[in-house]
């Protein structure tokens, strides 16, 4: 019986112990990310001690400077604003669309940046590299000729669907960026809970697969913006697949 | 007769003893899986993002508005002036002449002057379907994005069928100049030519206005189609996205 009662506390231990680990493995990823951020995108020039309301100019012009990079481009570009809480689509300069965000989150790794490092990381458009979505960024609907006059169908409309969708977005960015955009007051239907689900299947097992080696999962800066549902969807479809965006916190 | 008794007392018991042993087993696997899917589901993510938190904050929260009032030094200034100087970089972007938007997803169109807003409504664009004729003619009916210009304006515009139309009526594909190939009306009033066969026309549609329904053109409204036929002048830019 004492045996037994040793063998579960030592089993207990052991799991107590793994868990422990992973938990602190979790927490040190945040951390290592903004020190590898920091030393990655370190200024050794740029002196930190500077005023709040000087830093802000130069966020500014940071994003001035990516937007402007943008111009290059002849495809829609993304930028988004969250100082001035807008998403807009650019092509050329010319503002094709404006979106208010109606609710923002972001990493909490980016205010624990050096000023320096915040600058450089932000100073050149991100490049998206992989996406998901909860509708087809294009769908073709196939459509066969008719034989003949009679088989000929008469023209018709596709209703839009918009309002049984649940509009919701993840772009994948270079430098570990992650955006996350979706509709306003999200309809919670099967198509949301398979995207949540999703996100969250690819964390889990990023982090399962992280811990279990033993190492500290690295961690991916994000933003999660809520938008109208049509603006979103425009957004989505209007942005080419390996599109440009520029962020402005 | 006495231990055949006790025999079956000692395998009832261990009997007992084995089920109880797998309940509890199966209480602590099942405690321990729990335990494994909270952490899992709850902690770890919890942990992850809550470690930034050890970390001190290093930026300031004050809006840029709020901060712009309190500038002074030359430092300032000049980095208002850089700042001033890009934006005006990318405000020279704006074409000279008016310029339309056309929004494909929404299929609405915006016709702009400079920043200001002239006129809005709903257009028709591409209906994104692949018509297939056997198994080597395909055509595809989307309306073409990025910056486009207007190649040439016409009144009264007649639409040369192109071969698709007659494929999608099921139709024989009648000769190039065919008299069966051209149609007077159907266009609308006025026609704006965007290159490669795609057009800013009027329609005999109207009550598909808003929906994407064309193949490939850009269908206007007959109001809307005179205004933006008597603003946009040749070579002005069409934006579709």
């Amino acid at each position: 019986m004492k045996i037994r009662i040793i063998i579960l506390f030592v089993f207990f231990g052991l799991i107590i112990a793994v868990l422990g680990t992973f938990t602190v493995l979790s927490i040190l990823s945040p951390i290592k990310a903004i020190k590898n951020l920091n030393q990655t995108y370190y200024d050794t020039a740029y002196l930190e001690d500077g005023t709040d309301e000087y830093f802000i100019l130069e966020k500014e012009e940071v994003f001035l400077k990516a937007k402007t990079k943008m111009l290059n481009s002849d495809s829609v570009c993304l930028v988004i604003n969250l100082a001035d809480s807008t998403v807009t689509l650019e092509l050329q300069g010319v503002m094709l669309l404006k979106s208010r965000i109606d609710y923002m989150q972001s990493s909490k790794i980016f205010k624990r940046l050096r000023r320096s490092s915040y600058l450089e990381y932000f100073s050149t458009p991100f490049n998206i590299e992989t996406d998901f979505s909860t509708f087809p960024k294009e769908a073709f609907i196939i459509k066969q000729a008719p034989k003949d006059t009679t088989e000929t169908a008469p023209p018709v409309a596709k209703p839009d669907s918009i309002n049984k969708e649940a509009i919701c977005f993840n772009l994948y960015l270079d430098r570990n960026f992650r955006i996350d955009i979706r509709q306003v007051d999200t309809l919670k239907n099967e198509q949301y809970k398979e995207y949540d689900k999703r996100l969250r299947k690819q964390k889990i097992s990023y982090l399962i697969q992280s811990l279990l080696e033993f190492k500290v999962p690295e961690y991916h800066p994000w933003i999660r913006i809520d938008i109208p549902a049509s603006e979103a969807k425009s957004i989505f479809k209007a942005i080419p697949y390996h599109g440009q965006v520029a962020i402005k916190l | 007769m006495f231990s055949a008794l006790t025999r079956e007392r000692y395998n009832a018991s261990k009997e007992f003893r084995i089920t109880v042993n797998i309940v509890t087993g199966t209480v602590i696997m099942i405690a321990i899986l729990l335990i494994f899917y909270a952490f899992v589901i709850f902690v770890f993510p919890a942990a992850l993002e809550g470690g930034a938190n050890l970390m001190p904050v290093t930026q300031p929260e004050s809006s840029a508005m709020a901060a712009l009032d309190s500038l002074s030094s030359n430092e300032l200034k000049e980095k208002e002036k850089k700042l001033f100087s890009l934006q005006k970089q990318l405000d020279k972007q704006l074409p000279k002449t008016p310029y339309l938007i056309v929004n494909t997803t929404q299929n609405k169109f915006f016709l702009y002057s400079g920043k200001k807003l002239m006129r809005e409504g709903i257009c028709s664009t591409g209906s994104y379907t692949l018509l297939v004729k056997g198994e080597e003619q395909k055509w595809i009916f989307r309306t073409p994005k990025g910056i486009f210009k207007i190649r040439e304006k016409k009144t009264a515009p007649v639409w040369k069928k192109p071969d698709w139309a007659f494929v999608e009526e099921g139709l024989p594909i009648p000769s190039p100049n065919h008299p069966s190939r051209f149609e007077y009306g159907t266009l609308g009033d006025y026609a704006l030519s965007l290159g490669d066969g795609y057009m800013i026309h009027g329609t005999l549609y109207q009550r598909f206005l808003g929906m994407p329904v064309t193949h490939g053109c850009i269908r206007l409204g007959d109001a809307d189609l005179e205004v933006v036929y008597k603003t946009l002048s040749a070579g002005a830019k069409v934006f579709i996205y």
